[in-house]
């Protein structure tokens, strides 16, 4: 098993995502679909970046990819300066552990399990020894503001208080990395913004790294850089129009 | 400012301590999914409960008959060789069991005195006779024996004394009778000791009573009974055609690995006794408990292969109930380990997951049916009253055996589910 390094000086100085001319193929019975097709993409610590495009332009390959949950077909993704393509899959483990939280379209929250026990969830695979989970989740639970409905299950709770025990059980661990597919797809507008408020106040109190696909252009409004996919290519891109460089070609 | 303030505050556990709290936690995720499905887990567990049961009452059952027979053999005697006259052999038509006897009193004196490895030795002659006592009779076997057979069939008296070599050489008229005799000649609470009593019309002073004995594992009641001296029978109540003229010889070897021995030295003897040089020629076999028990031992061979096979077949079938119901868990979970592996699960920590669920069933199947093989044991010993006994090894061999079948049984849905694409299980709907 190989221990995932901590981040070293150099580390902290290297941008916390660079990708380079990213390519994932999936084989689909005899054809071959080619989700992303050369995506460079730095993200440094503290962004807050929106990734926008129409479905099946590569918006979730990329995203699975940051989070280390797939590898890509070629190309090159390095995390803290950590080529993940070199770490096995332990090791990719305990990187989506310890520096990544991941937030969900649909919660993902275990059903007929209280809210503490949803948030408790990712430091079972930890170190962090069994009495500390707790009062941990207690103060996860405390930041989103539900600390009063810690012992409710899901089915008790509304849309966004599912979705804010989900982010709790993302910030557990205190990642750098905060990753959300569509995590107010399933909410109304009112409380859509009450999370991308969230959102918005983590990554400025916390310089907490934010990576969030939607569709909705209220919400990629609200973060500082917007990235724009399609046909698994990058075709817009904020922070390079901003700096007049590095634009992908359309 | 960091997210959570404790993050930075508490020491992170060592390996060791991350296993342990691993198992811990991996445990008490186990006990509570199979306690969210209680019913499911529970006829899961049926065909594991009622394997393990029946396995365990079945050898109590089984062990029970296999010590009541050792305990009817050791009742016989302790380390018994007998002597009885007559041979199968392949030469010809030869008088067997019953027939007019070849053994006398010459051969066991023989025996006592020449052979190294036997420590007593008696012979004896039985006869039916009716017996008398005031109003009341009784006919029973009279049985003529010297006084080394209270030594030989390891059966002492409980009140008066057996009878001694100088009663044997005096041929004296006394007997000690056996506890049916004594139940059907005398009144409750009468002392048979001293009184005189009538067989075939000799009166015989009766001075000891023997130990009870019950029945035989022939269903014959042994304590129906009455001994007298050897010389006794032969002179004053059966007379004899030939004197000295024994129906079988009983022999005590020195302790139980002499017993091969000691049947030597019992042949040898006895050939030259009756000058015998062919072996085939033989008019008398050796036979030891040993021989007896042969039969009784191959039958509890077959029961216990049966069982064997029993055990097996409801242990595999146990076994495949629980590898189909977490098959049914695995697939009813996928987003569950999809999630988890999105929080830093590793591939062992949802092997052990599953691993640990189906061993959970299997345990907790094993104790609950070895707590009903218990009861079961209890009720055949109570009602059906058969002898029972409890054997701890297979108590524990039972529990062994359901743990290791949940995890042999449970690997394969557990290796499916940590083998899951967590991008595929998180959109499984």
């Amino acid at each position: 098993m190989t221990e995932f390094p901590r981040p070293t000086a150099d580390a902290a100085r290297a941008p916390l995502i660079a990708t380079r001319d990213l390519v994932r193929r999936y084989a689909i019975g005899a054809a071959t679909v080619e989700a992303l097709r050369g995506a460079s993409l730095t993200i440094a610590r503290g962004e807050f970046v929106a990734v926008t495009g129409p479905s099946g332009s590569g918006k979730s390959t990329l995203m699975n990819i940051l989070g280390c949950l797939d590898r890509p077909t070629s190309g090159s993704y390095q995390f803290e300066g950590t080529e993940i393509a070199d770490v096995d899959a332990d090791g990719r483990a305990e990187i989506r552990n310890r520096r990544i939280g991941f937030v969900f379209q649909n919660f993902n929250l275990l059903a007929r399990t209280t809210a503490i026990e949803n948030v408790e969830l990712p430091l079972f695979y930890g170190p962090s020894p069994l009495h500390a989970q707790h009062a941990r989740a207690a103060q996860a639970l405390e930041r989103v503001g539900l600390a009063h409905r810690a012992h409710h299950v899901p089915s008790q709770l509304s849309g966004g208080e599912q979705q804010r025990v989900a982010v709790a059980r993302a910030l557990v661990n205190g990642p750098d990395l905060l990753l959300a597919d569509e995590p107010t797809g399933n909410l109304d507008s009112r409380t859509s913004a009450e999370i991308i408020a969230m959102f918005r106040e983590l990554n400025r109190t916390s310089t907490l790294t934010i990576v969030l696909v939607t569709h909705d252009p209220e919400v990629a409004a609200a973060a500082d850089r917007s990235v724009t996919f399609r046909d698994g290519r990058i075709v817009g891109d904020s922070a390079a129009a901003a700096t007049g460089s590095r634009r992908s070609a359309p | 400012m960091s997210l959570l303030d404790v993050a930075a505050a508490v020491p992170e556990l060592g390996t060791a301590g991350q296993t342990a709290k691993l198992i811990t936690m991996t445990a008490r995720v186990a006990a509570r999914a199979l306690w969210r499905n209680r019913l499911r887990s529970g006829l899961t567990m049926l065909g594991m409960i009622i394997g393990v049961a029946a396995v365990i009452a079945m050898v109590s059952v089984g062990k029970g008959a296999d010590r009541f027979v050792q305990e009817q053999m050791q009742s016989f005697g302790t380390n018994i060789i007998m002597v009885i006259p007559g041979a199968v052999t392949s030469g010809g038509a030869r008088s067997g069991w019953g027939g007019a006897s070849t053994l006398t009193a010459n051969d066991t004196e023989a025996i006592r005195r020449n052979a190294p490895d036997v420590v007593a030795a008696t012979h004896s002659r039985r006869q039916v006779a009716q017996m008398i006592y005031g109003s009341a009779n009784w006919s029973t076997v009279v049985q003529g024996v010297t006084p080394d057979f209270e030594r030989v069939r390891n059966w002492p008296v409980v009140a008066g004394s057996f009878f001694t070599e100088r009663h044997e050489k005096s041929a004296s008229k006394v007997t000690v009778l056996g506890q049916t005799v004594v139940r059907n000649l005398f009144g409750p609470g009468q002392d048979p000791v001293g009184t005189t009593i009538r067989i075939k019309n000799v009166p015989f002073k009766v001075i000891g009573v023997l130990e009870a004995k019950g029945q035989s594992s022939y269903g014959q009641d042994q304590d129906d009974v009455a001994m007298i001296p050897f010389s006794t029978a032969e002179r004053r109540l059966m007379g004899a055609a030939i004197l000295g003229s024994v129906e079988m010889i009983f022999a005590s070897a020195r302790s139980t690995t002499a017993i091969p021995v000691a049947v030597d030295e019992i042949t040898t003897i006895v050939r030259q006794q009756h000058r015998i040089t062919r072996p085939e020629d033989d008019d008398f076999t050796v036979r030891t408990l040993e021989d007896m028990a042969g039969a009784s031992a191959a039958a509890s061979q077959v029961m216990g292969n049966l069982l064997l096979a029993i055990a097996s077949i409801s242990l595999l079938v146990g076994g495949i109930g629980i590898m189909n119901i977490l098959l049914v868990s695995v697939t009813e979970r996928t987003r569950e380990i999809g999630l988890r592996m999105a929080v830093g699960a590793k591939t062992r920590h949802i092997l052990l997951q599953f691993l640990s669920e189906a061993t959970v069933l299997s345990l907790t199947g094993g104790l609950i049916g070895v707590g009903l093989g218990l009861v079961v044991t209890s009720l055949i010993a109570r009602f059906a009253e058969w002898p029972t006994a409890l054997s701890f090894g297979s108590v524990a061999l039972a529990f062994l055996v359901s743990g290791s079948v949940g995890v042999f049984f449970g690997f394969y849905p557990a290796r499916k589910a940590a083998q899951l694409d967590p991008i595929e299980a998180l959109r499984w709907e």
